[in-house]
């Protein structure tokens, strides 16, 4: 008997410790990894040190002729195939090895598949990505690139290749996230590419200020709302200049919109992260010290880990290019062959349209639309939560589009009409397939045909001399006003009517200054007929750029390249020429350390953390009304310029005035509260002598936020609102400096590195040079000889099967 | 002999963990080790002891090896992930784990051993 207990007894025990280990028993108030299978020394996360850089041989039946991957000492892979469709299986395959969680991530993002793997505390995040309807625009974007064999062919090359990584995976090669996590990667296809791409779209295009807008004009007044929201800018440089003359289509929607929806109280909606944005710029031989063109880009986007590009070469006997890839998706989104260079920065116009929705009643069934109901078309989803029963979802779609739910009784509801989640007609994945093999400008700006969102300012530049930009992708055609507000959805005029004719997008060739710049200011001046609204215009960075371009005849590439480093900040320096007339005893020794500083943001200095803390309290102070609005009422505060436009043109506004004193403040006022304040505030960073390093910490967070797997509290120079708009969590994401003379030569650096794997020596090996603002010389070559032996890692020979 | 049996059992354990374990489940050598507890060991005290120290040690020295040729330490990764218990309990409870369940079932083993063929009471069990 005792025996029969002995074995029973330790049996259970063993078996316990086993199925606890093994993940099949889980302790709710300790979540922990299954960690049998994570720490195992075999197939566990220890495996996931041992690298092998020995060289492979592969084969496939899928590639058509034999091909070949070389990884320089920076890990870039070169890919040298013989056909487009072979590279691009290549590229799936190079970008599945180096970054397959990240392409994991992006798309269960993107289609609200996080709490799947990483259980209820994601949930909140897929459900508030289901308000926004990215994979409903994915879904529409997949149906339609089906329409079109021949491209659609093409992606699939893509996927073929990251399935054949996956497929020969082993378990112990897992990434590590993976183990952490206790899930299998699955094979890729053409609706996981289409969630990456509408999970760009989303960063890029998403969001919107008409209900802000709405709110604002019903609380504040017209005339108010105006004098902050509406004041004209004219200090920016339009991306255009303002001599262009603009035909217009006769056909287009240019009724304004007349709509006053009154404000909505007690409904949340995101709000813009403040600072987003890009800068790219290029000159021409007239400008540049050799006599060759050259195109800088500098695209700024979320700082982590992975970083959001991958590098590569993708040589064929019919092209070569070289640049930046968001992995997931095949082409080179931001690059240069042996003829052009490109970049992109975001257009930030205004792609998402609101509508009041009016229900038959709160089933949320039926809709009222030019005076009868409608049945709206009802989405379900399973959102499946790892350890949890799943949740459904429903989502509604009407001739408005997808209905954001802001209200439990249908009564505040507001559909979204999204330009990425409207058909496009032609398949836009295969721009930047297209762009790696443009040979001229007219085949540059004929493949931009064909793309569609986010739209993005595509600047070029040729090795014939040509430089030029194109405003491109899909805009409504707008009437005045239309977009600001939040519109009358009963009524399907409202609609939007047309997009505006891809030759009637704003365009400049070759100008006379001979340069072109963008950095997401305003595209043209107000002669271009079509209305324009933008969600986060430039005022400062494009300013700066213009003028340094302006004021030198003549560039050198090291000056090119020292500009992407450049933390000038006109803001600053325009608010505090502005507020130096408030100079008196009282500020003096605050104020003195300003006039003193050379707005520059630089880490070591204690200036701009003054200046920043300054601007900030001044800022919530004038803007008091807004703040207590905003209690009630989704609400957002002026650009960030307009309080030195205030202060300079009206210091009488009324908006300077104090909601909670009898007397009338006006700017001075405020000014010298502020200083009061920040002097007696014993943590400012006046009393505590912080400098910038200290006061502003620049993050870089693992996709999962592990700090394990992070680069965090980094003391940076810069600020958004400078070219070196290293922020927070974003910044620049890809500086590249592109000469082309006749033999193109090109520089770059991305923060983070090729490697996906925190454990990877590639993994943030590019941090320090990022951080400097140094520029790694990219290998752009011919043949697979041309990369000096010593700067070979690691070769893939894939033959034919 | 008892020393040519333990050997065994260690050498058993040891390649179960390094070739087994590449292509079955980690805790293949918690089984191997109930064999082992039924065919092998005859002492209880040994039969939990052994091969939990043997496992243990095992795992605890591959995890020490891949350390050593990691590019980036996943030691301190691994305890930042867990509240930064610190480099040598990591090793530690990566050890213990797969200690606890093969000490377990080879115990079980044993005293599974004694169920279906009893010792007769006179002769001590060793």
């Amino acid at each position: 008997m005792k025996n029969i207990i002995g074995f029973i007894f330790n049996a259970l025990l063993g078996l316990l410790f086993l199925l606890f280990f093994n993940g099949n028993i889980k302790l709710e108030k300790l979540p922990l990894p299954a960690l049998g299978k994570f720490l195992d020394p075999v197939k566990g996360i220890w495996s996931n040190a041992i690298h092998s850089y020995d060289d492979i041989v592969l084969s496939s039946d899928i590639i058509h002729e034999d091909s070949k991957v070389i990884f320089d000492e920076r890990y870039i892979p070169h890919i040298y195939a013989q056909s487009l469709e072979d590279a691009l299986f290549l590229q799936g395959y190079v970008e599945a090895k180096t970054r397959l969680f990240q392409m994991d991530f992006l798309s269960r993002a993107s289609s609200s598949r996080l709490a799947e793997v990483l259980g209820p505390t994601a949930l909140p995040i897929d459900i508030d990505r289901r308000k926004k309807g990215t994979e409903y625009a994915a879904q529409i974007a997949v149906e339609e690139w089906k329409n079109y064999p021949k491209e659609s062919a093409l992606l699939q090359r893509y996927i073929d290749g990251v399935n054949e990584y996956i497929s020969n995976l082993r378990q112990k090669d897992y990434p590590m996230e993976y183990k952490l996590l206790g899930f299998k990667p699955e094979p890729w296809d053409m609706t996981k590419g289409a969630h990456v791409f509408k999970y760009m779209s989303d960063v890029l295009s998403y969001g919107s200020n008409d209900l802000a807008n709405t709110n604002l004009r019903g609380l504040l007044g017209e005339e108010i709302f105006t004098s902050l929201y509406l004041n004209p800018d004219n200090l920016t440089y339009p991306i255009i200049p303002n001599d262009k003359i603009y035909k217009k289509d006769s056909t287009s929607k240019t009724i304004a919109d007349t709509t006053m929806i009154k404000p909505i109280a007690n409904v949340s909606f995101e709000k813009y992260i403040p600072g987003i944005g890009s800068n790219n710029w290029a000159i021409n031989g007239s400008k540049s010290s050799t006599g060759n063109p050259i195109l800088c880009g500098d695209p700024h986007l979320m700082l982590g880990l992975p970083s959001v590009w991958i590098e590569l070469q993708i040589k064929t006997p019919d092209f070569n290019a070289y640049g930046v890839s968001i992995p997931g998706m095949p082409g080179i989104m931001i690059g240069f062959n042996e003829n052009m260079a490109w970049t992109e920065t975001n257009v930030g116009m205004d792609m998402e349209d609101l509508y009041t929705v009016q229900w038959e009643d709160a089933s949320r069934k039926r809709y009222l639309a030019d005076g009868t109901y409608h049945d709206a078309i009802l989405n379900i989803k399973e959102i499946k939560v790892k350890g949890k029963p799943s949740v459904f979802d429903t989502a509604y779609i009407t001739k408005f589009g997808y209905v954001r739910k802001l209200s439990n009784d249908a009564k505040n509801d507001l559909a979204s009409s999204w330009m990425p989640a409207q058909k496009t007609g032609r398949p836009d994945f295969t721009t930047f397939v297209n762009l790696m093999q443009a040979k001229n400008t007219e085949e540059f700006n004929s493949y931009l045909k064909v793309f569609s969102n986010p739209p993005q300012n595509f600047l070029f530049a040729s090795k014939n001399g040509d430089i030029g930009l194109r405003i491109n992708g899909d805009f409504p055609a707008r009437g005045p006003n239309d977009g600001l507000y939040i519109e009358d959805g009963t009524k399907t005029t409202n609609l939007w009517a047309k997009k505006i004719p891809f030759e009637e997008l704003p365009y400049i060739l070759n100008p006379t200054s001979g340069y072109i710049t963008s950095s997401n200011q305003k595209s043209t001046s107000d002669n271009y007929p079509y209305f324009y609204t933008m969600r986060h215009p430039d005022h400062h960075r494009n300013r700066i750029i213009n003028d340094l371009l302006a004021k030198k005849p003549i560039f050198t590439l090291k000056e090119m390249k020292e500009m992407h480093g450049n933390s000038v900040s006109y803001k600053a320096r325009d608010f505090v020429q502005a507020v130096m007339k408030f100079s008196d005893d009282s500020n003096k020794a605050y104020l003195n350390k300003l006039i003193k500083w050379d707005y520059y943001f630089d880490k070591n200095n204690e200036a701009p953390a003054l200046f920043m803390e300054l601007f900030d309290k001044m800022t919530s102070l004038t803007f008091d009304e807004i703040d207590s609005l905003a209690k009630n009422y989704h609400v957002r505060h002026p650009e960030s310029h307009m309080l030195i436009k205030l202060v300079n043109e009206q210091p009488e506004h009324i908006i300077f005035d104090l909601k909670h004193t009898p007397a009338v403040e006006t700017a001075k006022d405020i000014f010298n509260l502020s200083v009061s304040e920040l002097l007696k505030d014993e943590n400012s960073a006046h009393n505590k002598k912080t400098v910038w390093g200290q006061s502003r910490k620049t993050n870089l967070y693992h996709i999962l936020r592990l700090p394990a797997f992070s680069e965090l509290d980094l003391a940076t120079d810069g600020h958004p609102e400078t070219i070196n708009a290293i922020g927070t969590a974003w910044g620049p994401s890809w500086r590249m400096v592109v000469e082309l003379g006749e033999k193109i030569e090109a520089w770059g650096v991305y923060p983070g590195g090729q490697m996906g794997s925190p454990a990877s020596k590639y993994y943030k090996n590019f941090m320090p040079n990022w951080l400097r603002n140094e520029h790694y010389k990219l290998h752009f070559s011919n043949t697979p000889e041309d990369i000096a032996k010593e700067n070979i890692v690691q070769t893939i020979t894939i033959k034919r099967k | 002999m008892k020393s040519i049996k333990l050997s065994i059992v260690a050498v058993i354990i040891v390649l179960t963990i390094v070739f087994g374990q590449e292509v079955l489940p980690w805790w293949i050598s918690g089984l191997i080790s109930f064999i082992c507890g039924f065919f092998i060991i005859n002492k209880r005290y040994t039969a939990f002891i052994f091969p939990f120290l043997v496992s243990g040690l095992t795992w605890i020295v591959l995890a020490f090896i891949k350390e050593n040729s990691a590019e980036v330490s996943i030691v301190n990764m691994v305890s930042e992930i867990f509240k930064n218990v610190g480099k040598i309990p990591i090793f530690f409870i990566t050890g213990l784990i797969i200690a606890l369940v093969n000490g377990f079932f080879s115990l079980s083993g044993n005293y599974f051993k004694r169920v279906v063929s009893p010792q007769p009471a006179s002769r001590k069990i060793r």
